[in-house]
């Protein structure tokens, strides 16, 4: 018997007990989908902050902000929150530094006509850091002469668009933040299904840092946004203007690059998932091993409901190591075929996942080729012993047996 | 072409040993129409499974041609049913989840036969015992004459030397009966050696020569003797 008649011999069988057989799949089919969801969801989230990362590498600016920000928990006297005007003039005196401008960041009630949101507010430089991963796609982005001169603009994300307004389509139509009308000159998109847009820019309205300032006037600057000069290696320059400014607050921690923000998210959530992980996995592993515990046990039924069946094999020839394989072919075939429901029952999850929580999901190849093979290795562990015991049977034994 | 030499089976019963087979001497030579006519109980099945080396005996010589049998591995026991022998049973012993042609098959895939040419011969071998309508059926879609010509065919796939049937008539009405055992006959006109198990004497007529088996001891005797015992 070769191959292919071993497969489809375990395959008729398979199809002969449908309701057993979908049954005795069902621990390893929980195991593998469990596997290949988790680690999509933990491996999306954390390509989603590389990227992030990546992407604010390219451009030529630095970002930095008070360490208390990147480190929360209760504020140590004397520690520092904000900016003030000497830490800019600090890192104006930088070779390479092109510009140096200031981000606010906050909530407030906006309102368009009758309806009003409350809303993260972020008031910055034209080369506004917050919209890496955004793109504009109606209007326009406001300009430095729109900063400098305290132009009364604003930008709003989709979803800031849809709850005041309805609608996308809102370039030109004016909205109140703190008493000021401000005109809408553009919609932004998020490019990419990030995490991070999700957590930092949901409903947000984009302004320059001069016009919220003016209108906020005691909110302070939270992170300081440099531009950079063409060809100046930004990590090594980052490093010396936060040592600086560390100097001038006579604290080794009081500022860090937002670069350093965002590795303390992924850090955070890399705990997260691996913790998920080792939870969702030592469930997946009980799974796996009462599957294939299950696997065995209808293995040994299956040998014995079929002593005959054997019987007649070994009358018309078949070896030994034909009926293993046989009884082994089939178990490999319970366990690789939940392995492969599991596989596809996994993937379904994390486009679930993806659709309704705008969570970037990145299903793993290799691991799904990885559970299968482990899946058929189950099968072939468990239908170890059924097997064997099947091919040690007397044919005269088995003849006979009723 | 079989030589049995004080073939001997006992099994151990608690501390008693019982004996189903005592002391068997006999030989077949290639082509000879045998039946071993008995009572049930009296040994002639073990003394089948043995000859079909589906059992080992106690004691005893058993040669097959010029192969000792008992020196002979599991693995080369399954090589010689495979390819030597062929086995007809009282209840027919098809499986039930393949059609007639795949139990036909089978014995060829365990030769190792490649799938087009096993396809053929599994039909031809059909067609010759007229189920040539029937290839597809599942075994319990077809009579028992149907059934019990599927199971000759599959015996006979590899060509073998020597055909074992155990009582093949056992579960057919006469006119079945009467066609199978004239399958039997022309098999044994074409060359093929037979050894027909079988407690009823119409059937044994059909055979050439005799073995009787009462109380496990098997002797020769002659069809008028054996008729007229009844």
């Amino acid at each position: 018997m070769n191959a292919t008649e071993l497969l489809t011999s375990a395959f008729l069988s398979m199809r002969a007990h449908l309701l057993r057989s979908l049954l005795t799949m069902l621990g390893i089919f929980i195991g593998v989908a469990s596997i290949i969801a988790i680690v999509a969801i933990g491996k999306g989230g954390q390509n989603a902050v590389v990227s992030t990362l990546e992407n604010n590498q390219l451009r030529q600016t630095i970002e930095i902000v008070p360490r208390e920000l990147v480190v929360p928990g209760i504020p140590q006297p004397g520690q520092i929150l904000s900016f003030s005007n000497e830490d800019f003039d600090i890192a104006r005196q930088f070779q390479g530094v092109l510009q140096v401008a200031e981000t606010l960041y906050g909530q407030a009630a906006v309102s368009a006509g009758r309806q009003s949101a409350n809303l993260m507010l972020e008031g910055g430089p034209d080369y506004l850091n917050g919209l890496a991963n955004f793109s504009v796609i109606q209007g326009r982005m406001f300009t430095n002469g729109d900063v400098l001169t305290h132009q009364n603009v604003a930008l709003l994300s989709q979803q800031a668009a849809l709850q005041l307004f309805g609608r996308e389509n809102v370039v030109g139509q004016s909205l109140v933040v703190g008493g000021q009308t401000l005109q809408v000159i553009g919609v932004t998109a998020s490019t990419e299904p990030s995490l991070l847009n999700g957590i930092l820019g949901g409903g947000a309205v984009y302004l320059p840092y001069t016009t919220l300032e003016g209108i906020f006037p005691n909110w302070t600057a939270s992170e300081m946004d440099i531009a950079v000069q063409p060809g100046v290696s930004v990590p090594e320059l980052s490093q010396r203007i936060v040592t600086a400014l560390n100097i001038h607050a006579h604290s080794a921690e009081a500022f860090e690059t937002s670069a350093g923000f965002l590795q303390g998210i992924e850090k955070l959530i890399g705990t997260i998932t691996n913790i998920l992980t080792l939870v969702i996995g030592a469930v997946a592993g009980i799974a796996l091993v009462v599957g294939g515990v299950g696997v065995m046990n209808i293995m040994l039924v299956s040998v014995t409901e079929r002593t005959q069946e054997i019987g007649i094999r070994m009358s018309l020839g078949a070896t030994k190591s034909a009926i293993v394989w046989q009884f082994l072919f089939e178990s490999m075939m319970l366990t690789a075929t939940g392995g492969l429901l599991g596989i596809v029952f996994g993937v379904l999850v994390t486009i679930i996942v993806r659709a309704a929580f705008h969570f970037p999901v990145a299903v793993s190849w290799q691991v799904s080729i990885g559970a299968f093979l482990f899946s058929a290795l189950i099968g072939l562990v468990c239908g170890l012993y059924p097997a064997l015991k099947a091919s040690r049977l007397l044919p005269v034994d088995a003849l006979r047996y009723e | 072409m079989i030589r049995v030499k004080n073939l001997q089976k006992s099994y151990q019963m608690g501390k008693e040993s019982l004996t189903i087979l005592h002391q068997a001497t006999f030989t077949i030579r290639q082509g000879e129409f045998v039946a071993v006519v008995g009572p049930s109980g009296s040994g002639k099945s073990t003394l089948m499974h043995i000859l079909g080396c589906l059992d080992r005996p106690t004691s005893g010589e058993y040669w097959f041609h010029d192969q000792d049998t008992s020196q002979l591995t599991g693995y080369e026991l399954a090589q010689l049913r495979n390819r030597k022998i062929g086995f007809v049973f009282q209840n027919f012993h098809l499986l039930p989840r393949m059609t007639a042609r795949q139990n036909v098959e089978l014995p060829m895939m365990y030769a190792g036969m490649k799938r087009a040419e096993r396809r053929k011969r599994a039909e031809d071998l059909l067609e010759t015992l007229g189920l040539s309508e029937r290839l597809h059926h599942l075994p319990n879609e077809l009579s028992g004459g149907q059934k019990q010509r599927v199971a000759i065919a599959r015996a006979l796939a590899n060509r073998p030397e020597l055909l074992l049937a155990d009582e093949p008539t056992g579960a057919l009405d006469s006119t079945t009966s009467h066609e199978i055992l004239e399958i039997f006959q022309e098999l044994h006109q074409s060359g093929v050696t037979l050894l027909i198990i079988t407690h009823d004497y119409r059937v044994a007529q059909y055979a050439k020569r005799h073995l009787f088996v009462e109380d496990g001891f098997v002797s020769e005797r002659t069809w008028e003797d054996i008729h007229e015992r009844n």
